[in-house]
């Protein structure tokens, strides 16, 4: 589930300011990512404790859960199980415990699985993190270099054809490009299952790489789409023509001044992305059977899992943040004309 | 950028409403290559969905237990799935229920996210840092958890869908809403507007609007189109539409099941998302294209 | 010239991703249609080798502790008999020593087991009439949240160091197979003790031929050969059950020989042929699938509204056309493989597929055609599959039908706890050996799982005093007029007797699916 955001039309030229001193940006920089810093923190917290009470107003009992559905439980055996997950307290003051618990790291136990939180979620997002880091790196070694071939060639037919490709990698369903890759390769690479770096790099790698291609190969054509366009866009302009005129050959041009702005675009949309990534995991992580956050949050949210659903949801805004303000700091330092709060 | 202006301050401006500009503004997409071929699949496409009841040879939920998972035959031109009903009506009904669906959310995300999103443009101050950051939150928190929560809420199906999907994107409309309105607050001339007199909805309609309408538009496409894809999704993980109701989604779940020995029963619905997800989009270009002339793309 | 150009490309595009799709789905299903099935290695069993399976649904924690509600999820509970044993077996309708050599009856309320010596559990605690009391305490605890109780049951002594004396509340005939293995089992004292409240799978020790070795949740668990199991058919080194819930994907690593065995519906047989050398396994059991109807909500109250929901429903076009075949129509509780207790009731008209008998059925209960009937199913192949050719079905008299679905832990809630629902339909899927364990819970008015509170004075007599009943032939015909009863007044309609099937690799030796509920895995071989 991803949308490309509208390419930022590089013909008008970013608001020119006045470059400031080095010392006095750094501070600025740090400075206005400290508040960026405190207001997602304040927002994200919201997040949690907006999930938390909608959780709990979802009909369904992990107690029930834990006890099973059927009937010759009691009522008092019920509520005995509740009292003990401490779910008979005020939704407040359960927020609140739970908040200080995680404050020191303590996330609580797995109401239906047999982990505690925090392993659960150390385990699955150490995967989730792998496949989309994969992904994002097979998208990007894929599209780059694409891109900068691709950009020579800037007739109508060109870009259609571009254009073309670029819908095709995106209209075709992440689960049933999974599904066409494993029939693809079978026999070749393994159907399903996850297999960590410590236990063998070969047979992690083994099971990595069609989850990474049906996970990578729609972000790629958008990535492709975007750096292409920014590119021409940037070779056409003002200072790139001033840097050939002055002689220097193509490939420093492309490679100094060029690439460089160029993939500002490119850095904007795969921090956008990163979201959406999540949800795309999630089918890529149902269909080969990879153990990552996107199954466990499906999961314990069918299986009224509290604890487990509030330690991702509070995993996911920490990720948020970060990405937030990473975009932040790389933008600063690759165009520092550009304003870090604008949008 | 004066021109734009120029351009949306004139009387005879691009999205005017009236029928000569409107076929003119037609014509000028359809002039563009390949929109030709684009938009007439895209007439097919709507075609088939709304005249469904009328172009499918069977009901759609009709079963047939004598014969379930047949090749397709005289009867059933694409066979029929495991309770025995034809296909190809349901693929029919089920591109109405996807395209309904996704017109539902567009609809949907549009009266919710383009208010928001002025909203965080205009304000000054807290309200803009405190809605944009909602905004920003809302976009990064899988739409899916959001999804799962409400459906298991409500159990799964139409409505509960269509509110899912409409959380899920309505911030990036808010987003790209808000952008548009700060880069056009920007302008020299909106200034000037304001201190000669001119009350703030007035400005928002007379130039905020007609430049809005690009970026806006666009964005709508491209929401449509990955709406289609969003409620595959979900009944891949069995939370979408459920049967006897059929999608392009729950078509292309239940075909992946008999991917080995019936490979027609996912080929056809997940090829025909696919046509449905690129014809928007090459469509979307084409309006993108004659909304904005100086576009090079 | 410029347009026609970009139509051929776009045109040639879209055709060309179509055809190489074709090709390749195509090809691959093409390459691999040999031979449809082939046979099962023969000769003795040989030891060694891991066995990869699969299941699709990841185990509630407290995972294998059987002294909890567990037992009852009935995935979890088979794979449990990979690990654990019970006092006895059920095998050709008899139960046979296990952990019990055996056992008599020294009163109509009192059973004495001798027990197998020498036996001890993984951890080194033996095996002993402590042990045994130890897990029917569990079980009896009003406070612990133990199921599979046998009736009855008051309380367990040790009267010996091998010998356990257990004292009945009331006479019942079906006690001794209550006690069987993939229903009541033994888990190790010692670590129940330890670990069961922190770590329930470390408390995971039983007596039986493997034992649990490792968990990861999400990805798989893997059970090692007990070298110390009392008998000697734990032939191989260890297994593998992976968690695949997808289908889709366990049918896909199956046909690429990355599973050894794979549980299959009907509808995925022709799947199966494709990988070319599966052994297809079925088997008859004593489960069957129904549609039940909420007594405490109107009409459904009324015998004649039931009768004609039940005749409405075709049950040979359900055992054909979603079964293909592979289920037989049923017209009661119990199938033919219950034994004695079976009668044939396909004479009732509520429980035969007549359209018309339905409508005169509808009629004289007065039945208001104008309502729209709630229908509440679960995400799950073949019951939500089934709930769609009944729905459908129902339409067809004229009964306007609202079918919502689920996912199964929402419905269960919705279904049991909450009871809230006016027409559903499920499948009873235990291994059940005894009537009384297929009918009580369901159908007396204080089952566990009687949630369309149903409530019959004449049929609570007769469940109780069957399950009371010491002579096998006055209790099998007392069964027999109780399924009669339930079935002519269409307490549940009952679809179809469905078959388990199973697909293996031809390397796979000893695999048996068997009543009791012990896993058809305890006894496998892999040939090399």
């Amino acid at each position: 589930m991803s949308v490309i955001e509208a390419v930022p039309d590089y013909d008008r030229p970013p608001k020119v300011r006045e470059p400031a001193p080095s010392s006095g940006r750094l501070r600025r920089i740090a400075r206005t990512l400290l508040i960026n810093a405190a207001q997602l923190g304040i927002v994200g917290l919201a997040a949690t404790f907006l999930m938390f009470v909608l959780l709990r107003t979802i009909p369904g009992d992990p107690a029930r859960t834990v006890s099973g559905p059927g009937g010759s439980v009691s009522p008092e055996q019920i509520a005995r199980i509740r009292s003990e997950l401490g779910l008979d307290k005020p939704v407040v003051v359960q927020y609140f415990d739970w908040l200080s618990a995680a404050a020191h790291g303590d996330l609580g136990k797995s109401l239906v699985l047999n982990d505690s939180v925090t392993t659960l979620l150390s385990d699955r997002i150490v995967v989730t993190l792998q496949l989309g880091m994969y992904a994002l790196a097979f998208a990007l070694l894929v599209a780059v270099p694409l891109s900068v071939l691709a950009s020579r060639f800037t007739s109508d037919r060109a870009n259609r054809s571009v254009r073309l490709v670029g819908t095709l990698g995106i209209a075709v369903p992440s689960f049933w490009l999974a599904l066409l890759l494993i029939i693809a390769f079978q026999n070749v690479l393994p159907t399903f299952g996850y297999s960590s770096i410590s236990d063998g790099v070969g047979a992690h790698f083994q099971h990595m790489i069609l989850p990474t291609i049906a996970l990578g190969v729609g972000m790629s054509t958008l990535l492709f789409e975007t750096t292409r366009a920014s590119l021409i866009g940037t070779l056409n302009s003002d200072y790139v023509r001033t840097a050939r005129s002055f002689g220097i050959p193509e490939r420093r041009v492309y490679s100094r001044y060029a690439l460089r702005n160029a993939l500002l675009p490119t850095v904007t949309i795969a921090g956008l992305e990163m979201g959406a990534l999540m949800g795309g995991a999630l089918l890529v992580e149902n269909a080969f059977a990879v153990p990552g956050m996107g199954r466990l949050l499906v999961q314990s949210v069918l299986a009224r899992d509290y604890t487990v659903v509030q330690g991702c949801i509070l995993v996911l805004v920490i990720v948020v943040v970060s990405v937030n303000l990473l975009m932040d700091v790389v933008y600063s330092f690759i165009d520092p004309r550009v304003r870090t709060d604008n949008a | 950028m004066p021109e734009s202006f120029g351009a949306a301050l004139s009387p005879s401006s691009p999205i005017a409403p009236n029928t000569r500009q409107r076929r003119r503004f037609m014509a000028r997409i359809l002039s563009l290559p390949g929109q030709k071929v684009a938009w007439s699949i895209l007439f097919v496409l709507v075609s088939a969905a709304v005249l469904a009841p009328l172009l499918a040879p069977h009901s759609p939920n009709v079963q047939d237990l004598t014969s379930t998972l047949a090749p397709p035959s005289g009867e059933h031109l694409l066979g029929t799935d495991d309770l025995g009903r034809d296909q190809l009506s349901r693929l029919l009904f089920g591109l109405r229920t996807s395209l309904a669906i996704s017109a539902a959310v567009t609809f949907g995300v549009m009266v919710i996210g383009l208010p928001l999103g002025m909203l965080a443009g205009f304000t000054r101050g807290i309200a803009n840092t405190v809605i944009a950051r909602l905004i920003d939150v809302g976009l990064a928190l899988p739409s899916l958890l959001l999804a799962l929560a409400l459906i298991a809420a409500m159990g799964a199906g139409v409505t509960s869908t269509v509110i899912a999907l409409v959380a899920g994107y309505t911030p990036y409309l808010a987003r790209v809403t808000r952008s548009v309105v700060l880069k056009i607050r920007e302008e020299e001339y909106i200034d000037s507007a304001a201190v000669s007199g001119v009350p703030t909805w007035r400005i928002i309609v007379r130039h905020v609007t007609p430049n809005m309408i690009e970026s806006v538009s666009v964005q709508l496409t491209l929401i449509f189109a990955f709406t289609v894809i969003a409620e595959a999704g979900l009944s891949f993980v069995g939370l979408g539409i459920q049967p006897p109701t059929s999608s392009l989604g729950n078509m292309l779940a239940l075909g992946s099941t008999h991917s080995i020995d019936l490979p027609l029963m996912s080929i056809v619905p997940g090829c025909t998302i696919a046509l449905v997800v690129i014809t928007l989009l090459v469509c979307g270009d084409g309006l993108r294209h004659a909304l904005d002339p100086r576009s090079n793309r | 010239m410029d347009k026609t150009m970009t139509r051929f490309s776009r045109r040639t595009a879209l055709v060309g991703t179509a055809t190489a799709l074709a090709l390749i789905l195509g090809g691959c299903s093409g390459a691999a249609k040999d031979a449809g099935t082939s046979s099962e290695p023969t000769g003795e069993p040989q030891r060694g080798g891991e066995l990869r399976v699969s299941i699709g649904a990841e185990p509630i924690a407290p995972a294998f502790d059987m002294g909890t509600m567990a037992v009852t999820s009935v995935g979890t509970a088979s794979i449990a008999t990979l690990a654990y044993n019970g006092l006895v077996d059920f095998q050709d309708g008899q139960p046979v020593p296990e952990l019990a050599t055996a056992w008599k009856q020294t009163s109509p309320t009192q059973y004495v087991f001798t027990l197998r010596d020498g036996v001890k559990f993984t951890d080194g605690t033996p095996f002993d009439a402590a042990a045994v009391k130890f897990n029917l305490d569990r079980l009896l605890d009003p406070n612990g949240t133990g199921a599979n109780l046998p009736p009855s049951l008051e309380s367990v002594e040790v009267s010996a160091p091998n010998e356990v004396t257990m004292n009945l509340s009331a006479p019942a005939g079906g006690f001794v197979a209550s006690l069987r293995r993939g229903r009541v089992m033994m888990m190790s004292p010692t670590a129940v003790a330890q670990y069961a409240k922190t770590d329930p799978f470390k408390a995971s020790v039983g007596t039986g031929p493997y034992k649990f070795e490792e968990y990861k949740t999400g990805q798989y668990i893997r059970l090692v050969r007990n070298d110390e199991y009392w008998a000697d058919d734990n032939y191989l080194d260890s297994i593998k059950i992976s968690i695949l819930p997808d289908p889709t994907t366990s049918m896909q690593a199956f046909v690429n020989g990355e599973l050894d065995v794979l549980g299959v519906t009907p509808a995925q047989l022709a799947q199966v042929e494709s990988r070319g050398n599966s052994v297809i396994k079925t088997s008859i059991s004593n489960t069957f699938n129904y549609v039940s109807f909420n007594q405490s909500v109107k009409p459904f109250d009324n015998v004649d509204v039931r009768r004609g929901f039940s005749a409405a429903i075709n049950r040979d076009g359900i055992a054909q056309g979603i079964y293909q075949s592979y289920a037989d129509p049923a017209s009661g509780p119990l199938s033919p493989k219950i034994g004695d207790a079976y009668s044939d009731l396909s004479g009732l008209a509520s429980q035969t597929f007549s359209t018309d008998k339905a409508k005169e059925f509808l009629k004289n209960g007065n039945f208001d055609f104008g309502t729209t009937v709630p229908f509440s199913t679960f995400t799950q192949a073949p019951f939500s599959t089934e709930a769609d050719a009944v729905a459908e079905q129902l339409q067809n008299i004229g009964v306007k039908v609202d079918l919502s679905k689920e996912e199964f832990g929402s419905w269960a809630q919705k279904i049991y706890t909450a009871k809230n629902f006016t027409v559903m339909n499920s499948g009873q899927t235990t291994a059940t050996v005894d009537p009384d364990e297929i009918l009580y819970p369901l159908f007396h008015s204080k089952g566990d799982l009687n949630a369309s509170s149903i409530n019959d004075p004449e049929l609570d007599k007769l469940l109780d005093a069957a399950r009371g009943e010491q002579d096998p032939q006055l209790r099998a015909q007392m069964y027999q007029q109780a399924s009669k009863l339930i079935a002519d007044k269409a307490y549940a309609a009952f679809t179809v007797y469905p078959q388990k099937i199973a697909a293996t690799s031809p390397s796979v030796g000893g695999y048996e699916f068997t009543e009791g509920g012990t896993n058809p895995l305890s006894r496998v071989w892999l040939a090399k």
